[in-house]
């Protein structure tokens, strides 16, 4: 089940899949900034982020640290999902 | 009815493609005429404000920048950074580009083109009707004051729409309208400060639109609009890519086109007006300098002796007759907000003559977007640096036809790539 893998896996897969490859091996804390995300792919993670999960981000969460690396992408779509749920 | 003199090779379009094909084949010695529709050089630069140089690099962000092709493309590569206070390209993302501004291009252009005394440019002339003759073909063009029929050996088909094809009844194809690439809208502003070119600003500008759109202050169209301060001029280069009626998107209807245009425009107005009020970089900022047409990026293609795959790019297919690389990842914009990168799995890969070359007509040739490549390969292989390279193969190629030498590896083997 694609609902069962850990977050941060399913991040990369969202990320690989719309935006460009990342490497397989590519540590939570790499900036993936330094691995080529520009600010036009940024508006496209979001997006991105926002449909795999079906989250919405708020004024708070949109801030460049947030979205620095898999790492914390996946802590900020966990607290998301976490305050979505039941 | 006027008789131009004949000539060796006749090159379709004044895009970068067009611009390398006459150079390159006037260098070899022949005789060229070059025909474009608008009153400049320059294609898709000149007309809808492409403004950086991409597909001239190799893949490889960690290691310095190295060209991808020889020849003319890096011919191009050198003027363009002398003539601007760059020392380099600039990384955007994970790739190289040159920074350039559309004027400087045209006039880089025009001024080698002039200094070729065997090439002859018709602006402001379109192609009626293309048709066998005894020394090749007879091409009748229609310049703003007369109509004119010119005898050619050989045409290189540097039109972006494989607009040869239409004219000789070729092979041609347009992919359908649902994946077409979106087309772009690039306006340009002055008087923007610099600091609106820094990757911390773009990167808070991105978060405020995403916010902006949620607010409902901006159209969610905004959505992937990207911002360059040019080096050059300090130009303010602006591009939004279009929804461009979904699935009946084509870019050969000109009502379709001038819808997207017109939506272009609003869009361009809506989103200036949000950073005048919401950015001190950008309230001295002029009005709004818009194209003089769509950026488009796909359009019809020839299907030629052989079609480039997404497949050959990915692995690096080699081939026997390979005379240019492509080096830009394939960047597929099939929807307006945003684009899909597929990188290669080596630094360039190959482009034989055979996508360069028709299998139904002897001596003629395409260049730059219209290749015959496949939707995918054809997003990496439509890029400017990349259309340099397969003009200048083409040109050569021409040249070498016009000569007498028609077979394709023979060509190949005399193009120095």
């Amino acid at each position: 089940m694609e609902d069962d893998l850990p977050i941060s896996h399913r991040v990369k897969k969202a990320f690989s899949s719309n935006l460009f490859e990342l490497p397989e091996d590519l540590p939570l804390d790499s900036d993936i900034f330094e691995e080529g995300l520009d600010s036009m792919g940024l508006m496209q993670l979001i997006l991105v982020l926002e449909n795999e999960f079906e989250i919405s981000f708020e004024v708070n969460d949109l801030a460049k640290e947030n979205f620095q690396n898999i790492g914390s992408i996946s802590a900020l779509v966990t607290r998301k999902l976490n305050h979505l749920a039941p | 009815m006027q008789k131009d003199s004949p000539v060796d090779v006749t090159v379709i379009g004044g895009g970068s493609a067009g611009i390398a094909a006459a150079l390159a084949a006037a260098r070899k010695g022949v005789r060229v005429m070059l025909i474009e529709r608008s009153e400049t050089l320059g294609g898709m630069s000149a007309l809808a404000n492409v403004n950086t140089f991409c597909g001239l690099y190799r893949q490889n962000e960690k290691a310095p920048p190295q060209l991808a092709n020889k020849g003319i493309a890096s011919e191009f590569a050198q003027l363009i950074l002398k003539d601007s206070e760059l020392t380099g390209p600039t990384r955007m993302g994970k790739v190289y580009v040159l920074p350039h501004t559309p004027k400087n291009f045209s006039k880089i252009a025009r001024n080698l083109i002039a200094a070729e005394p065997l090439i002859n440019c018709a602006f402001l002339s379109s192609c009626e009707a293309i048709e066998k003759s005894s020394t090749g073909y007879c091409i009748h063009y229609e310049s703003p004051q007369k109509r004119h029929q010119i005898e050619t050996k050989s045409i290189i088909d540097c039109s972006a729409n494989a607009c040869v094809a239409g004219l000789l009844g070729g092979h041609r194809v347009q992919e359908s309208s649902n994946k077409l690439q979106r087309p772009s809208y690039v306006f340009s502003l002055t008087g923007v400060s610099s600091k609106a070119g820094s990757d911390h600003f773009k990167i808070q500008l991105s978060l405020d639109i995403v916010h902006a759109i949620r607010q409902k202050k901006l159209p969610e169209a905004i959505m992937g609009a990207s911002l360059r301060i040019s080096p050059i001029d300090d130009l303010c280069f602006i591009s939004i890519d279009l929804e461009a009626s979904r699935d009946q998107w084509n870019p050969n209807d000109p009502t379709a086109v001038a819808s997207s245009l017109s939506a272009g425009a609003k869009l361009a107005e809506t989103f200036t007006d949000f950073l005048k009020a919401h950015y001190p970089a950008f309230h001295e900022a002029g009005p709004i300098q818009p194209p003089k047409q769509l950026g488009i990026r796909e359009s019809y293609r020839w299907v030629g002796q052989y079609e480039l795959t997404k497949e050959d790019l990915i692995h690096g297919k080699s081939f026997e007759d390979t005379v240019a690389f492509a080096s830009w990842p394939m960047e597929l914009r099939e929807t307006h907000r945003g684009a899909k990168f597929t990188f290669f799995k080596n630094e360039v890969a190959s482009i034989p003559l055979r996508c360069l070359t028709s299998k139904e007509f002897k001596g003629i040739y395409f260049a730059g977007r219209c290749i015959s490549a496949d939707h995918e390969a054809s997003a990496s292989t439509r890029v400017m640096g990349t259309c340099l390279a397969t003009g200048d193969a083409t040109g050569q190629a021409a040249a070498a036809f016009s000569r007498g030498i028609s077979d394709p590896y023979e060509q190949a083997s005399m193009i120095n790539t």
